[in-house]
C-alpha cells in the first residue's frame, strides 16, 4: 500500500514542480494544470490503451499535444490583465472536463478505464512496484528540466516578468515570448506527468483531473515555497503522505481520512499566508563573490564647453510626433534631437507631456504621426524590447527595481544577448552557459562598481535605502548597453548628499560616451548638468536652448509661473 | 491676536524607502493664506498629506489648532476641521455631484447639518445646484475643481489644504476659484494652505509664502516681498 | 409536436429565468466584494453552504422552530462572511504587501476547502433532510408548465436582493461610502472614510445574499456540502461579466442569460452537457476579448499606474 502512495506523491511532486515553474518563477496564476493533466492523461488512455501505441511513444504525443493547447492558452492570457487570467484557466479546465466527461468516445463520465499492459523499454508495468522506477524518473526529468529552466538566465527573466512586467519588456525583453514560452513548457510536462499518472491509475477519469485536483496541487506550491522546486517536492510528498498517515497512523477510517487530509490542506494554506506568505522553503537567490573593488563614488569631472554640443553628432532625432487620446492632445508636432556624448534636458510644469514624449520615443505608446530614428535607423512601429535592442532605453520616475530579487540579479537582468536566455541554448550539454552567466555577472559588477555599489550586489533590493534604488536604476540602465538612455527625474525624491551623487554619476555617463536625456524638475539640477534643454508646455516643445537662455526669457517665465 | 491653526516643526517624512522631507517647519493663522511652492517632487504634496495624516511624520511635530496631531488618524484631522483637496483624482468620476458633495460630509464635526451646509455651498457654486444629478467625471476640469472645492467645504473645515488647485484650468477659471478662496479665508477666517507651481496667481491672494526645494524649506517670506522678485527660476 | 415544443421552451425558459435570478444575485454578491475591496473571496461557496447547515443544526440539534431557525442560518452565514475578512483577509493582505491578491485568493481557497470538508466529516456526505411539514412547496400548473411557490419565492428573494443592493448603493449614506471607495479609494481615505468598515459592509452584505439564496435552493433543491461549488463558480462568472465596478442591476441581465442558456443547452445537449456548456461558452468569450483587449470594467486596484504596454 505504502508503494502506491509512494508512487502518487512522486507524481503529485512532479505536477507541483512543474506548476512552480508557472506560478512561483513566472508568476502567471493559472488553474489549468490538472486539465493539462488531464489532456495527458486521456492521450494515454486511448492512444495506449485503446489503440495500444507503445507507451513512450504515447507519452510523446501526450506531453505534444498538452504542449499546443498551453501555448494556445498562454496566447489568450497575454490579452488578459492578471485577474482574468484566473478566471480564464478556471473556465477553461472546467470546459475542458466537462468535454472529456460528455464524449462517450472518451468514455463520458466513467472515463477510460482499464488500461493495462503497459511497458516502457521491455519492462513490464503490472503492480505499484514496477510504477516506482518510472514515477521517480518523471519526477526527476520534471525537476531537472524546471530547475534549469527556472535557475537559469531565462528564469532570471521569469522573475523579472513575475516582478515588475512593463519594467522587464523596458530592459529589452520580450515578455510576450517568456510568457507563451512558459505556458508550453508547463502544459507539455504537466501533460507528462498526466499521462504516467494514467498510466500508473490504469485508467482516465474526469474525476481524476477535477478542479479539487488543480486546487490540491496550487496548495503545494504556495505551501511548499514560491520559486523553490525543492519545496514543491517537498509539500507534494508530505500532502500526498497526510492521508496514508492519518489512516495508517491515527487509525481514521479510510473515508474520513481523504476528508481529514482536506482540511488540514486548508488549514495549512491558511497557516502559511499568516505566518509565512512565501512558503516553507524561501526562494534561492543568484549569489556571486564580490571581488576585491572598493566600492569608490566617481570623481567629478569638469563641465562641458557649450561649443562641444553643437560639434556633436546627432544619435536620436525625433520628428512631428504627434498623438491624441480621445480628445486630448497629449503630444503635438514634437520634434527634437539628442547629440552623443550630451546631456539634454526636457523641463516643463506639470502636465506638459514629459512623459508623453518618453513613451513616444521608446515605444511603449505608438505616435499618430512623427519618425523617431537612432543612428539612422527608424523606431516607430518597432516593439519596445526591440527599440531598447537598438539602442534606446529609458528608466521610470518610481524607480522600479524588483524588490526580491538582489541588486546584482537587477543589474544582470538588463544584460542584452545573454545565451542562457534562449531555451535552445539551456539544454545543451556543457558547461556554456554556466561561463556564460558568469560573464554576464562580472559585466554586472563592473556596473554596480561605476554606481558605487559593488558592496551591495548579494543584498536583495528591498533592503536597500532609495537613494541606493536610484544608484541601482543607473547600473542596470546602463547594462543594457543601450546608446541613449531617457532618465525620467534621477534626482527627485533624495537629500542633497544623494542629489550630488546622482548628479556627479550622471555627469561620469557622459563621460564615459553615452547620450542622456533628463526630465528634471530641480533646475539647480538642470543647470549643472545640461548641454541643451527643451521647454515643453501642453504636449508642445516651445523653447530651446542654454537653461539660461530659457530663464531669461519673459514669455517662459509666465508660463512655468503663471500669467499676472 | 492671531489663532495658530497649523505649526509643524522639524518634520521629517516619505514613502516606503524614500525620504522626501529632511525636516521642514511651517506656520498658517487663521484667516491666512499661506503658499507653498517648490518644483515637482520637491515634497509640497508629502507636507500636506503628512499634516492630514495621510503619511507617517518620522520625525517632528505637527499641532492643529494647538492639538498635537502628529500620529492621529486621518479620521479624527478631518472630523476635528481639516480639509484636503489633492492635486489630481479629486473627484469620485462615476458618483453624481450630489454624492460628492455628501461624501465630503462624510466625516464632518460633530453637530453640522449636512443639509444646510449643502444649500451654503450651493450658493457658492451655483452650477452645483442645476447639475446635481450630474455624474461628476463629465464634468470640465475646470468645473470639477469646483465640485472638489466645494466638496471641502462640507465639512465646515477650519483648516484648507489644497493641492495645486490650478492645474490644467484656464486662468480665467483660476482667477474665481482664488477668488473665492481669499473670500473664505476673509469672511470665515479659514487658514488656507495652498500649493502651487503657478506663483503669480498664489501670491495674488496670499499673505506669506515658503519655497520648498527636494524636501528642505530654502525660503520664507511675505507675499508682498516675493511679488516683487524679479523672477524665481533660483527658487525652483 | 410543435405545441410539444413550445411548451417545453416555456418550461425551460421559466426554469432558467429563476435559476438566472439566483445567479444574478450571487453574482452582485460577489462583484460588490470583488470590486470594493478587491479580494479575491472564493469562499463565498462556504458563506453560502453554511447557512442551510446552520439552519439545520438550529432546528435538528437545538429545537428551534423551522422559520426562525433559517433566520440563524442567515445570521450564521453574515458572521462567518464578516469574520473572515475581519480576522483573516485583512490580516494576510496587510501582511502579504503588494502580493496581497494572490496571498487572499490562497487564503480563501483554503478556507473553502477545509470549511466544506469540515461539513463532510461532521454533517456527513450525503444530502441533508433539510424540510419540515410547514416547509412543503406547492406546486401550480399554469397551462402547460409547472412551478413551484418556493421557486417563484426564491425568484422574487433574489430580484429582491438584486435590486435593495442597488438601492442601498443608491440612496444610503453607507452605500455611498461604499461608491466612493469602490471609485476612488485614496480619495475616499483622505475624506476621512474608513475603509475597514466599508470592507466590513461588502462582506456582510454578500453573507447575506449567498445565505439567503442557499436556503431557498435548499428547500427547493437539496443541501449537501459540496453544494457551493459551482454555484460559486456561476457566481464569479456573472461578477466578471457584469462588471465588478458597475450597478449590481448589471447582474440581473448577465444572470439570467446564464440560467436561460444552461436550460436551453439541455435541449440539444445531454443533461451533463449543460454546465460545460456555461464554461464553454465563457472560455471562447475570453478568448475573444482577449483577443479584442477590451474586458469589462473589472479593476483590482493598484499601487502605481503602470503605461499601456502595445504588445505590437
Amino acid at each position: 500500500m505504502w508503494v502506491n502512495y509512494l508512487d502518487q506523491a512522486l507524481l503529485m511532486a512532479a505536477l507541483a514542480v512543474s506548476v512552480n515553474l508557472l506560478v512561483g518563477y513566472a508568476g502567471q496564476v493559472s488553474v489549468a494544470h490538472a486539465a493539462f493533466a488531464g489532456i495527458g492523461g486521456y492521450t494515454i488512455a486511448s492512444l495506449a490503451g485503446k489503440h495500444e501505441w507503445p507507451f513512450l511513444l504515447a507519452l510523446v504525443a501526450a506531453v505534444l499535444f498538452a504542449a499546443a493547447v498551453g501555448t494556445l492558452i498562454g496566447l489568450i492570457a497575454l490579452g488578459l490583465p492578471e485577474e482574468f487570467l484566473i478566471l480564464m484557466t478556471m473556465a477553461f479546465s472546467l470546459a475542458l472536463i466537462g468535454v472529456f466527461a460528455t464524449f462517450e468516445s472518451l468514455g463520458g463520465i466513467m472515463g477510460i478505464t482499464g488500461i493495462s499492459g503497459l511497458s516502457l523499454f521491455g519492462f513490464e508495468l503490472d503492480g505499484p512496484r514496477d510504477w516506482l522506477v518510472p514515477c521517480a524518473v518523471t519526477l526527476v526529468l520534471v525537476f531537472a528540466i524546471c530547475h534549469r529552466i527556472g535557475e537559469s538566465p531565462y528564469g532570471r527573466v521569469l522573475k523579472g516578468v513575475r516582478e515588475d512586467v512593463v519594467v522587464t519588456q523596458a530592459l529589452g525583453k520580450n515578455a510576450f515570448a517568456y510568457k507563451v514560452g512558459i505556458f508550453a513548457i508547463t502544459s507539455g510536462l504537466a501533460g507528462l506527468v498526466g499521462g504516467v499518472y494514467s498510466g500508473w491509475l490504469g485508467q482516465a477519469t474526469p474525476s481524476a483531473f477535477s478542479f479539487p485536483l488543480a486546487m490540491t496541487v496550487f496548495a503545494m506550491v504556495i505551501v511548499g515555497g514560491n520559486a523553490n522546486l525543492f519545496g514543491s517536492v517537498l509539500a507534494g510528498v508530505a500532502l500526498t503522505m497526510i492521508e496514508p498517515a492519518l489512516r495508517v497512523g491515527l487509525g481514521v477510517a479510510s473515508t474520513d481520512a481523504a476528508l481529514v487530509q482536506l482540511v488540514l490542506y486548508g488549514a495549512l494554506l491558511v497557516l502559511v499566508m499568516i505566518l509565512r506568505p512565501q512558503g516553507l522553503l524561501a526562494e534561492r537567490f543568484r549569489h556571486v563573490e564580490v571581488p576585491d573593488v572598493d566600492p569608490v563614488v566617481p570623481a567629478r569631472t569638469t563641465p562641458r564647453e557649450p561649443a562641444a554640443y553643437d560639434a556633436a553628432e546627432v544619435v536620436l532625432r525625433a520628428e512631428h510626433l504627434s498623438k491624441r487620446y480621445g480628445g486630448i492632445v497629449a503630444a503635438k508636432d514634437i520634434s527634437l534631437e539628442l547629440r552623443r556624448g550630451t546631456i539634454t534636458a526636457l523641463v516643463g510644469p506639470n502636465g506638459a507631456g514629459k512623459t508623453t514624449a518618453f513613451n513616444l520615443l521608446t515605444g511603449v505608446a505608438v505616435p499618430d504621426t512623427g519618425s523617431v530614428t537612432l543612428n539612422g535607423r527608424e523606431l516607430v512601429g518597432l516593439r519596445p524590447d526591440r527599440i531598447v535592442s537598438a539602442g534606446l532605453v529609458r528608466t521610470f520616475q518610481d524607480v522600479r527595481l524588483l524588490n526580491r530579487l538582489t541588486c546584482l540579479e537587477n543589474v544582470m537582468l538588463a544584460v542584452p544577448h545573454q545565451e542562457g536566455e534562449r531555451l535552445d541554448a539551456l539544454f545543451r550539454p556543457g558547461r556554456g552557459i554556466a561561463q556564460a552567466d558568469r560573464a554576464v555577472a562580472e559585466q554586472a559588477m563592473e556596473w554596480l562598481a561605476f554606481v558605487g555599489m559593488a558592496g551591495e550586489a548579494n543584498t536583495p533590493v528591498d533592503a536597500l535605502s532609495y537613494g541606493q534604488t536610484k544608484m541601482v536604476n543607473i547600473a542596470r540602465t546602463l547594462a543594457t548597453q543601450a546608446d541613449v538612455l531617457l532618465l525620467d527625474e534621477p534626482a527627485s525624491g533624495v537629500d542633497s548628499m544623494w542629489l550630488d551623487r546622482m548628479v556627479s554619476l550622471v555627469a561620469d555617463t557622459r563621460a564615459a560616451g553615452r547620450t542622456i536625456c533628463l526630465v528634471e524638475h530641480n533646475l539647480e539640477v538642470v543647470r549643472e548638468l545640461a548641454d541643451h534643454t527643451y521647454f515643453m508646455e501642453l504636449g508642445e516643445i516651445t523653447a530651446a536652448g542654454t537653461v539660461d537662455e530659457l530663464t531669461s526669457s519673459a514669455r517662459l517665465a509666465e508660463a512655468y509661473f503663471g500669467a499676472q | 491676536m492671531t489663532e495658530t491653526l497649523l505649526e509643524v516643526t522639524g518634520l521629517v517624512a516619505g514613502h516606503g524607502r524614500k525620504q522626501v522631507l529632511h525636516g521642514i517647519d511651517l506656520r498658517v493663522e487663521a484667516g491666512e493664506i499661506v503658499t507653498l511652492m517648490g518644483h515637482n517632487g520637491a515634497g509640497k504634496t508629502t507636507a500636506i498629506r503628512s499634516v492630514l495624516g495621510a503619511v507617517r511624520p518620522r520625525g517632528g511635530s505637527i499641532a492643529i489648532g494647538g492639538r498635537d496631531t502628529t500620529r492621529d488618524p486621518v479620521r479624527r484631522i478631518v472630523a476635528a476641521g481639516t480639509a484636503l483637496i489633492p492635486s489630481e483624482r479629486f473627484v469620485f468620476p462615476d458618483l453624481s455631484v450630489h454624492d460628492n458633495l455628501m461624501l465630503g460630509a462624510a466625516n464632518a464635526p460633530a453637530g453640522s447639518d449636512r443639509e444646510e451646509r449643502l444649500a451654503t455651498v450651493q450658493q457658492l457654486f451655483p452650477i452645483l445646484q442645476e447639475r446635481a444629478g450630474q455624474l461628476a467625471g463629465s464634468f470640465s476640469g475646470g468645473q470639477q475643481r469646483m465640485v472638489s472645492l466645494a466638496m471641502a467645504l462640507m465639512a465646515r473645515p477650519r483648516l484648507l489644504l489644497l493641492d495645486e488647485p490650478s492645474l490644467g484650468l484656464a486662468p480665467s477659471v483660476v482667477e474665481t476659484i482664488f477668488g473665492r478662496l481669499r473670500e473664505l479665508a476673509d469672511t470665515e477666517r479659514l487658514g488656507i494652505l495652498l500649493l502651487e507651481q503657478n506663483v503669480k496667481q498664489a501670491l495674488q491672494i496670499a499673505d506669506r509664502a515658503y519655497v520648498l526645494r527636494s524636501g528642505s524649506m530654502i525660503l520664507e517670506e511675505s507675499a508682498e516681498l516675493m511679488r516683487q522678485r524679479a523672477d524665481y527660476w533660483d527658487l525652483f | 409536436m410543435q405545441s410539444l415544443l413550445d411548451a417545453e421552451l416555456l418550461q425551460l425558459s421559466l426554469d432558467g429565468a429563476i435559476r438566472g435570478l439566483l445567479y444574478a444575485a450571487l453574482g452582485a454578491g460577489l462583484a460588490l466584494v470583488i470590486g470594493v475591496t478587491t479580494r479575491f473571496h472564493f469562499a463565498y461557496a462556504l458563506t453560502y453552504t453554511v447557512a442551510p447547515y446552520a439552519a439545520y443544526g438550529a432546528f435538528d440539534s437545538l429545537g428551534v422552530p423551522f422559520w426562525p431557525a433559517l433566520g440563524l442560518g442567515l445570521l450564521a452565514a453574515v458572521v462567518l462572511s464578516v469574520v473572515l475578512e475581519a480576522g483573516i483577509y485583512a490580516p494576510v493582505a496587510a501582511r502579504a504587501g503588494d502580493r496581497a491578491m494572490l496571498a487572499v485568493l490562497v487564503t480563501s481557497i483554503g478556507i473553502s476547502t477545509a470549511g466544506v470538508a469540515l461539513l463532510q466529516l461532521l454533517m456527513g456526505t450525503g444530502s441533508l433532510p433539510f424540510y419540515d411539514p410547514s416547509a412543503t412547496p406547492t406546486y401550480h400548473q399554469v397551462g402547460d408548465v409547472l412551478t413551484s411557490d418556493f421557486a417563484l419565492y426564491e425568484a422574487a428573494t433574489a430580484l429582491a436582493l438584486v435590486v435593495g443592493l442597488a438601492l442601498l448603493l443608491a440612496r444610503t449614506g453607507l452605500g455611498r461610502s461604499i461608491k466612493a471607495v469602490r471609485s476612488n479609494p485614496v480619495l475616499a481615505g483622505t475624506l476621512g472614510i474608513s475603509i475597514r468598515r466599508v470592507n466590513l459592509a461588502c462582506f456582510a452584505v454578500a453573507g447575506l445574499i449567498s445565505g439567503a439564496c442557499a436556503l431557498w435552493y435548499g428547500l427547493i433543491n437539496t443541501v449537501s456540502p459540496t453544494m457551493g461549488d459551482s454555484i460559486v463558480i456561476y457566481g464569479f462568472v456573472v461578477a466578471f461579466l457584469a462588471g465588478t465596478r458597475s450597478s449590481p442591476l448589471r447582474a440581473l441581465p448577465v444572470g439570467l442569460a446564464v440560467g436561460l442558456l444552461e436550460q436551453y443547452a439541455s435541449i440539444w445537449l445531454s443533461l451533463q452537457w449543460t454546465q460545460t456548456t456555461v464554461f464553454v461558452v465563457l472560455a471562447v468569450y475570453l478568448a475573444v476579448l482577449a483577443g479584442r483587449s477590451r474586458w469589462p470594467k473589472v479593476t483590482l486596484r493598484r499601487p502605481l499606474v503602470q503605461p499601456q504596454v502595445k504588445e505590437a
